[in-house]
């Protein structure tokens, strides 16, 4: 019950937030997921104008300055071939000092003649400043910046410009000057001159269709990195400045971060092929003016970048300026954060009212559907209170309420009529079928009982029998036993004797081999003899040998003695054989009387513990007859105690049966009053309930 | 010649010898002697014969069996022999089987040397006899120089005696 209606109420609840919910998560999810796309794709597109502007203003800036340094050295030229003051000495060195003077941002200025390209360096010798000279009065003065010198700049000649054709600062306009006709200023590569890394902007002078030197200005990378390191303060993003000099080689000239390989300081002068940036810078349009924006993974901060390329006019330098995407992803989560969290908290409240909602109707729905299944199946007990209606479902409820009393109020009084009568015949009936019971249930015990005292009876009688049988057993049995004790002991007694007769035959074996040892000795000592006539036959022999003819009579007595004792100790080896051989027999003969005693003795102790036990069975047996005689009387006096019971039950049961009988009847009377009730109960059945 | 035959036990069986009996003064039976240590291997002591002292040759190590085992038929062979100092005196001979009396003649043909060429050989000349061979045992040889300084009573002890 408890599960069904948590299932409809949960059921309910559930379903009305699933629709609910579902399509306005679903709706929200969309707007911020199309917001997010929106507010990318145009925030791509401003910080790709953004940056396309950076770019341009940037190298607007630097285009710019190099215009300016270009115009200076021109002018610078100009001064000398079509202004006249080539040759003019002293004034060209005070014009450079001036200019240095004037322009904070350059490094150095300089006007190189060729030899005797104006035909005064012998006489240069003796007046011109010697700084301004080379050993031979060559025209090569050089001023450049000095932080140690008298106003902070000083003058020094330049030499072996053409023993360095690599640096071309000297001989690259005369080159070009030569293949093309072109009088312009070049732009050197940047490299690094005692120790300050600059960069070289160079005129050269022609005097009438003839190379008579150069004229040009410094600026240091550290100068051209300030102005750039401002550009990116001011615009923001990380700035590279390439040149690509005549040599062909394109090289760093600043940059306003650490490429991610090296420090800044080492990025420039350095060749751009083989650092990580190649790529990206190889990208610059052809035409210079034009900007191009693309994003790319950055090979160094390895995250998607943003990259604007452009190319100056004036120099021909490539700008590079880069802006990392991360920032711009930033501000687009930021955004998507915000809106997933407005719209979660909108989600929630929608939520929680619909939830409100639909418990409210499902615990009224609950209630109806509970006292409908209830009253389905007959039970009017509940007792529904009639509340003001809320809502539709709370009118439902009422209704139901007062359904429910009215039935209720019906059935009550339908069943309290029937119920007193019902009980009392149900209470009749019952003590009847009981006493019936009880009738039946003494009459069947009497008979079990009478049965089993019959049998006790039969049994006892069996008993008495086998009992007379035992006792006359047992006396035979004690008869045999005496009779064969009595045969024990005779032959106890000849067992006896017979061990007697065997020790005397062991007496008189021991004696014979005594004897027989006597012998013995006598047999040694006629060996001994033996042994000793024979020794003495042989000295016999040899004093015969030795009396020669003499002796010849004694020799054959000797030979004589010696065949006879010879023959003695034949004899006297075989009588000790024999004697050893009738001494062995003697001595087995001697061992098998022992064993044979022995064999007696134990015979006779055996014969003894027989007759031992045959007394001790036979005092059991007479009082085992004694016991059997008493049980015997004992069985007779409870044969007759059997039958006395046996007719007292034989009354008993008759009386049972007559109680039975009286049973039955009141069983009958019961019966007909609860026909009667049913018949009242079908009376009452048009104030029941239909299903 | 009339010799008195005895045998020795060898590994391989017994062997067969002869003493010549004009070297023999008397067969006794084997009695106690007094074993005699530091002399040569074969001297086993001394015996006693009418008050007076004879050495005892072990005469089965001496043909070289293993030393003599006494039983029923061992007996002491008391011969005379020469010593350096033109005297004789007696030595025992103890013979492992003594055999008895016999006469065999050593120089019948068939016989041999038994290797000994210049006579001083301890066992001399070899026959047949009963289809057994024998071998003369030399008395005056059986023991060597050596032996005889050792075991035989030097001319100073006879000359006190």
């Amino acid at each position: 019950m408890s599960t069904s209606r948590l299932a409809i109420h949960q059921r309910l609840v559930g379903r009305i937030l699933l629709l609910g919910l579902l399509p306005v998560t679903l709706v929200v999810a969309l707007i911020v997921g199309l917001n997010a796309y929106r507010a990318y794709s145009g925030f791509v597109v401003a910080i790709e104008r953004e940056l396309a502007e950076a770019t341009r203003l940037a190298a607007a800036e630097v285009e710019a300055d190099n215009r300016a340094i270009a115009a200076l050295v021109e002018t610078l030229g100009q001064a000398q071939t079509d202004g006249g003051m080539f040759g003019n000495r002293a004034e060209t060195l005070a014009y450079l000092r001036a200019i240095l003077l004037a322009d904070p941002g350059l490094q150095g200025t300089y006007v190189l003649y060729e030899p005797n390209a104006d035909g005064n360096d012998a006489r240069a010798l003796g007046s011109s400043p010697r700084e301004a000279l080379d050993a031979k009065g060559r025209f090569v003065p050089y001023w450049r910046r000095d932080a140690a010198a008298l106003e902070g700049i000083r003058l020094e000649p330049t030499v072996g410009m053409e023993d360095f054709p690599d640096y071309l600062f000297y001989l690259g306009p005369r080159k070009v000057w030569e293949s093309t006709g072109r009088r312009e200023v070049l732009f050197t590569k940047p490299y690094e001159y005692e120790g300050v890394r600059m960069i070289e902007q160079t005129f050269p002078l022609i005097r009438d269709g003839r190379f008579v030197g150069i004229a040009g200005a410094d600026r240091t990378l550290d100068e051209l990195g300030r102005q750039l390191a401002q550009s990116a303060k001011r615009l923001g993003g990380d700035y590279f400045l390439t040149t690509t000099s005549i040599d062909g080689i394109e090289r760093y000239i600043a940059a306003t971060t650490d490429a991610g390989v090296e420090k800044r300081a080492r990025l420039e002068t350095r060749e751009v092929a083989g650092t990580p940036l190649a790529s990206i810078i190889a990208q610059v349009p052809s035409t210079s003016g034009g900007v191009k924006v693309f994003s790319a993974k950055d090979p160094v901060l390895d995250e998607d970048c943003f990259y604007g390329v452009t190319k100056t006019e004036t120099g021909d330098w490539t700008l590079v300026v880069r802006k990392s995407g991360g920032e711009a992803l930033a501000s687009i989560w930021t955004l998507v954060l915000t809106d997933t969290l407005t719209a979660l908290g909108g989600i929630v409240v929608i939520a929680l009212l619909l939830y409100l909602l639909a418990r409210g109707v499902g615990r009224r729905l609950q209630i109806a559907t509970e006292v409908a299944e209830r009253i389905a199946q007959g039970d009017l007990t509940e007792q529904l209170a009639i509340a003001p209606a809320k809502d539709e479902s709370g009118v439902l409820l009422n209704a139901f309420a007062v359904m429910n009393q009215n039935l209720a109020a019906i059935a009550r009084d339908t069943r309290r009529a029937s119920i007193g009568i019902n009980s009392t015949a149900t209470e009749l009936s019952a003590s009847a079928v009981q006493q019936e019971e009880v009738a039946s249930g003494l009459s069947s015990s009497t008979t079990e009982v009478a049965a089993a005292t019959r049998e006790i009876a039969a049994t006892g009688g069996e008993l008495l029998g086998t009992l007379d049988a035992i006792a006359k057993s047992a006396r035979g049995a004690a008869d045999q036993a005496s009779e064969g004790r009595q045969s024990v002991q005779l032959m106890n007694d000849a067992m006896r004797r017979l061990d007697e007769a065997a020790q005397s035959v062991g007496s008189k074996l021991q004696a014979m081999n005594e004897k027989a040892q006597g012998i013995n000795a006598i047999v040694a000592t006629i060996t001994k003899v033996a042994d000793q006539t024979n020794l003495l036959s042989v000295n016999a022999a040899i004093e015969a040998e030795k009396a020669g003819e003499l002796g010849l009579g004694f020799l054959v007595v000797a030979r004589e003695i010696r065949r006879l004792a010879d023959q003695t100790g034949e004899a006297t080896l075989d009588i000790e054989r024999v004697i050893r051989q009738m001494q062995s027999a003697v001595s087995s003969g001697v061992m098998e009387m022992d064993r044979f005693g022995e064999s007696l003795r134990a015979c006779v102790e055996g014969g003894e513990a027989v007759g031992h036990r045959l007394e001790g069975i036979i005092k059991h047996v007479e009082g085992d007859t004694a016991r059997v005689g008493q049980v015997t009387e004992g069985m007779r006096a409870q044969s007759a105690g059997v039958g006395q019971i046996d007719e007292a039950m034989r009354l008993l049961q008759s009386t049972a049966k007559r109680s039975s009988i009286v049973a039955t009847d009141m069983s009958r009377a019961s019966t007909a009053l609860q026909d009667a009730i049913k018949m009242l109960k079908s009376a009452v059945g048009s104030f029941r309930l239909r299903d | 010649m009339r010799v008195l035959l005895f045998e020795t036990v060898h590994d391989d069986g017994l062997r067969r010898w002869a003493i010549s009996v004009a070297d023999i003064v008397e067969i006794l039976p084997v009695v106690r002697w007094r074993p005699i240590v530091g002399g040569p291997e074969c001297a086993l002591g001394l015996f006693e014969r009418q008050q007076t002292l004879v050495p005892l040759i072990d005469m089965s190590m001496k043909l070289g069996a293993e030393p003599v085992t006494p039983r029923l038929g061992s007996r002491i062979v008391v011969v005379r022999v020469a010593t350096a100092a033109s005297t004789s005196t007696l030595l025992g001979l103890l013979v492992e089987s003594m055999i008895g009396l016999s006469s065999i003649d050593f120089h019948a043909s068939g016989s041999h040397s038994g290797f000994d060429a210049h006579g001083d050989s301890s066992v001399g000349r070899v026959t047949t006899s009963e289809g057994t061979t024998v071998q003369l045992v030399r008395v005056e040889h059986v023991l060597s120089e050596s032996e005889q300084a050792a075991i035989l009573p030097s001319s100073t002890d006879e000359a006190k005696a």
